[in-house]
């Protein structure tokens, strides 16, 4: 509530787009275990630096959004990782926003808002590191950067729309 | 005489309503939780529970926004609201997925507040809280508390407008509450 909803709105667009883009092929088929995927009412940060309560959200939200896309690959995901094949741990390493505001005001009108515009650009970028238990191998599926965008344009500040991309 | 109204207009165009917002310390703004809780409410109207009904589920919510323990305020009402269709439909909630059938996963991508103002200097203002609350749940087939299939996925997504307006900057607050389907449609999930 104390977060604007266009920000939040753009940053899930742009991380389902990094989601989607990372390749699953060494993962299918396998039984996984995906770290954060947990009741997320008990995550807690640690006491000593409640400064990552940000971030361990964020990779307990994209261990969600993760699951749902490997069972969709017919994975099995296991809820204990001393029965995976494979482990997963998904980090988001780039997840943010800016919101730019541009306006155009006209003197002879006392210099009313004749045109008000507001884009909230948000990019993302996942991580995930794979751990093969079988081969003892270490591999990190990586991402690319992905993009939301969020465009609401006001004309004499009474008429409003919204473009999303 | 003629003169008295001119001048009565001219008091009352030159009055100002300023309202104060207290932050953090008092809580989230009233407006703000009006918004939320209208854009929730109307959010989840379509949710069916009736699949679940004599099954035990485990719901769990997965928020992007920080928390310094258990759920956030949004995340928790959100939750509330599923729990109570659910034991109406005449589920049996559970709260760990040791004794679940199923897992009901909700990944909520915005749970939030855009305020907007609107002003014709002198004459007309408005303050506008629009609430939007997105999402995705998707229900889960558990065997030994491992996820196993995927029952059925769902994603939601409502706006909430609650406006506020002052006529003369000193009439008012007018108030105006309504539910919005919203103008942007979720990105489709993963395939």
């Amino acid at each position: 509530m104390g977060v604007q909803h266009s920000t939040q709105e753009g940053e899930a667009k742009a991380l389902e787009r990094a989601v989607q883009s990372v390749d699953y092929s060494l993962v299918r088929g396998r039984a996984v275990w995906v770290a954060g995927f947990e009741p997320a009412g008990l995550v807690a940060p640690p006491a000593e630096d409640r400064r990552l309560a940000g971030a361990l959200a964020r990779d307990a939200y994209l261990a969600a959004r993760l699951v749902e896309r490997l069972v969709n690959l017919g994975n099995r995901v296991v809820a204990e990782p001393r029965e995976a094949d494979i482990w997963l741990l998904p980090w988001v390493r780039v997840l943010g926003s800016q919101t730019t505001h541009r306006e155009y005001r006209e003197s002879l009108l006392f210099y009313y808002p004749v045109y008000v515009h507001d884009e909230s650009h948000a990019q993302a970028a996942v991580s995930i590191g794979l751990y093969d238990r079988g081969s003892g191998e270490l591999r990190d599926l990586v991402s690319g950067r992905s993009y939301g965008l969020i465009v609401e344009p006001f004309i004499l500040d009474v008429l409003g729309f919204r473009l999303g991309f | 005489m003629k003169t008295t109204p001119l001048v009565l207009v001219l008091v009352l165009a030159v009055g100002c309503a300023t309202k104060i917002y207290e932050g953090p310390t008092s809580g989230r703004a009233a407006e703000a939780q009006v918004a939320i809780s209208l854009a929730a409410d109307s959010a989840l109207e379509a949710f069916d529970a009736e699949p679940y009904r004599a099954q035990a589920v485990a719901v769990e919510v997965y928020g992007l926004t920080e928390k310094l323990e258990g759920y956030s305020p949004e995340e928790g009402y959100l939750r509330s609201l599923v729990v109570r269709k659910l034991v109406q439909a005449g589920a049996r909630v559970v709260e760990g997925r040791a004794d679940a059938d199923i897992l009901l996963a909700i990944s909520l991508d915005a749970a939030g507040v855009d305020v907007i103002r609107r002003d014709l200097p002198l004459i007309y203002h408005h303050t506008t809280f629009r609430g939007l609350v997105r999402g995705r749940a998707v229900a889960y087939s558990l065997r030994e508390r491992a996820v196993t299939g995927i029952i059925a996925a769902t994603g939601f997504s409502r706006e909430s407008i609650y406006r506020e307006i002052y006529i003369f900057y000193v009439f008012g607050p007018i108030t105006t509450r309504e539910a919005v389907a919203p103008k942007l449609e979720p990105a489709p999930p993963a395939k």
